[in-house]
């Protein structure tokens, strides 16, 4: 966990220009990819789990980390005011995206304490952990509008994110 | 995970469908997409029971178990979806809208390109004039080939992995439609190309009949009485006038003014000025003709050398006032009247310009040339935003005795059963003792004497009287010209000047809406003159009025408006639909036409940016750019990263909460106010008075000769 948060402050405060607007810009856009390739990272565990077992124990770590550079990566936005209040983010696609898929990865972080999840049963466990498709989906909405991705780092994640739902769905058929 | 070792691997709840999750996940994605808040608390609420439940009940539970909470649940789920269902049923694209996802496509293409190597902007060519090109490469040199047949030319590399490219369609012809750019590595881009259209504009009274420029074809168009001669002059012919013999024609990209006899087309005589020029007058033998760069008045009589005369402001139309000796001049830019006298210590400008708050559209001397009628799109003499967007047309005649506006007249709602929509454009002239006006947006003509007449032409942009009660009327977008009898309402005969105009056509039917008028009596004409800008002050739904921007220049720079708020161009004409209450004229493909003809449009012309000079200057420049990193959002060919960021981060003291698009920085020079508000009124202004905290790039990092690099780097791009 702490290394988590050296990670994320490291990654978010690093200086990268002479304008304030462009280093400020720099550290959303830094913290904002890191949370959405360590979200793909985690969902590619599963698949890659046949040919490198020792994965499995990363998932959970993977997914905690995408959670807490998401934070990281609101406490940024917040800070720069690209958000200045709830009803911004309310009505705001781009925003509203964002937050939701926050919002979904929330709700998997409080049930992947091991107590919930032997409280909750397998079974449960995993509906639950399946919005995790519909925050990576809200990701890519998040991404594409937020006028600063390179139209091709965007076609990469969605095809990964798309790749491993397929994966996954093969798998459990 | 270790929590789940303890517990059978091979459990599955009594419940194990797929309806939970695709249930949760398609309220989450429609609260996403729907700004509705209650939808945010149903589908945390929803979440939360669920989890409070199975966290209560642990093993082996299922919803089924709770039969009065789950069926309240599922009551509430009904209730909650059933009519989002039926709206997303009938609201589809406004679904899609809502998430910003119409047209993203356009968006994304237009970045890929602007961040991709070897990148060529603006990615259109206007086939009649020079033109500045900006390509990314990484390699150190660059050679750039216009058509296939054309010559190689080396491009000037100004860094930041730039190079700029001057294309001079005189000097390089082009191959129809399409024109290709090779580069060292042999790459090819191809890019729309834009012919040369006949377009008459600037028809003025002469004593043989008629004067109009074709700035395009580069053309002037002599009228008779039932005939028209088409003579060949100079690049870029704005405006044009005459005495009974000889025509003075004045260019934009010639920096001649040539005199020509009208009857021969023989060259008699020239003058060497400079670029830009805008218009020109002439009385008593003197001649005065605006330049825009650097703003000035250049005055000779007979072929003496030519006076400058500094103006105060960048000018759009020049008249000759009571004598040879007073000069008028318009300018858009300040929305003012300027007056030039000569006495005895030389040519001198008034300290006091007249206010008209609006461009003047059209504007005529009395016959006595004591009083100048101008038509204006509003008369605002405050020169205050107003509280809207709407236009009220004006007729405004000032003293030049006095030099003080002597009325003001509302140009007439409904009159003759006819409605004056606006001037969106207006010329005017004078017969006599009557001014006529043509008003380009609603197609109608005035004269006292015949009051409002239904013009034959599409959107009339040239009206005067010939001998024998006739009028001729002139219409740049459709490349033609009546002659007309006023009384009888009959066209004498008419004149249609496009030849093989097929591929044209689109971008006439798109300037045609470009400059007609909607039921609230603006067209996109009346902010945007010449393609350009009033720069005026309009309140278009940002809630505080902002300064008009440019319609030139656009293409590849979506999305667009200063929310970037529309992904392409083309929905500008929803804006005309709703706030400005649409058109009376129904057109199937009015959309696509506007979007063609406005992503047709180059950048705006500056002076200094085909200046061979300018290299050093903006190599120069380009190391302050960077340095005070600029280039981190002013970035690309485009000189725009094509993303958007919020107030609050540039201005952190303003409490509006909005994004703001990046703008291009291509042609800046000739945009001003700055900022997203116009609160700068100079570059200068902008890093020295309106970012003290050095969020607009570190412009106090850069010694005072970088920022005077910068400042001229950006006169020139």
């Amino acid at each position: 966990m702490v290394g988590i948060v050296l990670i994320s402050i490291s990654i978010a405060g690093w200086p990268s220009s002479a304008s304030e607007v462009a280093s400020a810009t720099s550290a959303i856009l830094r913290t904002g990819w890191a949370a959405a390739i360590a979200l793909l990272a985690s969902l590619a565990v599963r698949p890659l789990k046949r040919w490198w077992p020792k994965w499995a124990r990363w998932r959970r770590a993977l997914g905690l980390v995408a959670f807490g550079l998401s934070l990281v990566h609101i406490a940024r936005v917040w800070d720069s005011g690209w958000a200045r209040n709830l009803w911004q983010v309310l009505t705001e696609p781009q925003l509203r995206s964002g937050a939701t898929a926050a919002l979904i990865l929330l709700m998997m972080t409080l049930t992947s304490a091991p107590a919930v999840v032997r409280r909750l049963r397998l079974g449960h466990w995993r509906l639950l952990h399946r919005a995790v498709y519909v925050a990576g989906l809200l990701v890519a909405h998040h991404i594409a509008l937020s006028g600063h991705a390179l139209p091709w780092a965007l076609g990469l994640w969605v095809a990964g994110l798309l790749l491993l739902f397929l994966a996954r769905v093969r798998l459990r058929a | 995970m270790r929590g789940s070792e303890t517990v059978d691997p091979d459990f599955r709840p009594k419940n194990r469908s797929w309806a939970q999750p695709i249930l949760i996940a398609a309220a989450g994605f429609v609260w996403a997409l729907f700004p509705i808040p209650t939808m945010s608390a149903f589908v945390w609420a929803y979440l939360g029971l669920w989890l409070a439940l199975a966290l209560a009940k642990g093993r082996d539970w299922a919803w089924t178990e709770f039969r009065w909470p789950a069926g309240l649940a599922l009551t509430v789920i009904a209730s909650l979806c059933a009519p989002t269902a039926l709206y997303i049923a009938e609201q589809g694209s406004a679904l899609v809208q809502n998430a910003q996802l119409t047209d993203l496509g356009s968006v994304l293409k237009d970045r890929a390109n602007n961040t991709g190597d070897l990148h060529i902007h603006p990615p259109v060519v206007q086939g009649d004039r020079p033109q500045v090109f900006w390509v990314r490469s990484s390699g150190e040199t660059l050679k750039v080939r216009f058509g296939r047949q054309g010559q190689l030319h080396k491009a000037d590399k100004i860094g930041n992995e730039l190079f700029r490219v001057i294309y001079e369609p005189q000097a390089q012809p082009f191959e129809p439609l399409q024109i290709e750019l090779h580069f060292n590595q042999m790459q090819t881009r191809v890019l729309a190309y834009t012919a040369p259209r006949v377009r008459p504009q600037k028809l003025r009274a002469t004593p043989f009949g008629a004067l109009a420029v074709s700035t395009e074809t580069d053309e002037l168009l002599v009228f008779g009485s039932q005939d028209m001669k088409r003579l060949r002059v100079g690049d870029g012919p704005v405006a044009a006038v005459a005495t009974a013999t000889h025509a003075w024609v004045a260019h934009r990209y010639d920096p001649r003014v040539l005199r020509l006899d009208v009857h021969s087309g023989v060259v008699t005589a020239t003058q060497t000025l400079r670029r830009t020029q805008v218009d020109i007058a002439h009385f008593e033998g003197r001649v005065a003709v605006a330049v825009q760069s650097p703003p000035a008045v250049w005055v000779w009589r007979g072929l003496s050398e030519p006076i400058e005369i500094p103006l105060p402001a960048v000018p759009q139309r020049v008249f000759f006032g009571r004598n040879a000796d007073e000069i008028i001049v318009a300018s858009r830019r300040t929305r003012r009247l300027y007056r030039v006298t000569k006495s005895e210590s030389g040519w001198k400008a008034d300290a006091t310009a007249l206010v008209m708050g609006r461009p003047v559209s059209g504007a005529a001397l009395s016959e006595d040339r004591g009083i100048l009628e101008v038509v204006v799109s509003d008369y605002r003499p405050l020169d205050d935003a107003g509280p809207n967007h709407f236009v009220h047309p004006r007729r405004v005649s000032v003293s030049l005795e006095s030099w003080s506006v002597r009325s003001v007249r509302k140009i007439g709602d409904t009159q003759d059963g006819l409605r004056v929509h606006g001037s969106g454009a207006a010329s005017m002239s004078r017969s006599g003792s009557e001014f006529m006006t043509a008003f380009t947006g609603s197609a109608e003509l005035h004269s006292p004497s015949t009051g409002f007449v239904r013009s034959p032409l599409h959107s009339p942009n040239g009206l005067v009287a010939l001998p024998g009660a006739t009028w001729l009327i002139t219409s740049a977008v459709e490349g033609a010209a009546v002659w007309f009898d006023p009384k009888t309402q009959q066209v004498k005969s008419a004149l249609d000047l496009r030849l093989d105009d097929t591929s044209q056509s689109q971008l006439r039917r798109g300037e045609r809406a470009f400059n007609e008028a909607t039921r609230s009596g603006t067209s996109c004409a009346t902010c945007h003159p010449g393609q350009d800008s009033d720069y005026a002050w309009h309140n278009i739904g940002h809630g505080l009025p902002r300064p008009t921007l440019s319609v030139l220049g656009m293409a590849g720079t979506a999305p667009y408006l200063r929310g970037a708020s529309y992904p392409t161009l083309g929905e500008l004409n929803h804006f005309a639909e709703t706030l400005l209450l649409g058109y009376d004229r129904s057109v199937p493909n009015r959309s696509e036409d506007l979007q063609a003809y406005m992503l047709s449009l180059p950048p705006p012309d500056v002076g200094a940016r085909l200046d061979p000079q300018a290299v050093p200057v903006l190599r120069q420049g380009m190391k302050a750019f960077a340095k005070a990193g600029c280039d981190q959002c002013h970035s690309g060919p485009a000189f725009t990263d094509l993303a958007q960021y919020p107030t609050g981060l540039l201005f952190p003291q303003r409490s509006e909460a909005v994004l703001l698009d990046t703008p291009s920085l291509i042609g800046v020079s000739s945009t001003p106010p700055y900022l997203y508000d116009g609160r700068a009124a100079d570059l200068r202004s902008i890093f020295e008075v309106h970012d003290p905290r050095g969020r607009h790039g570190a412009y106090a990092l850069l010694d005072s000769g970088q920022q005077e690099d910068l400042l001229k780097m950006l006169g020139a791009l």
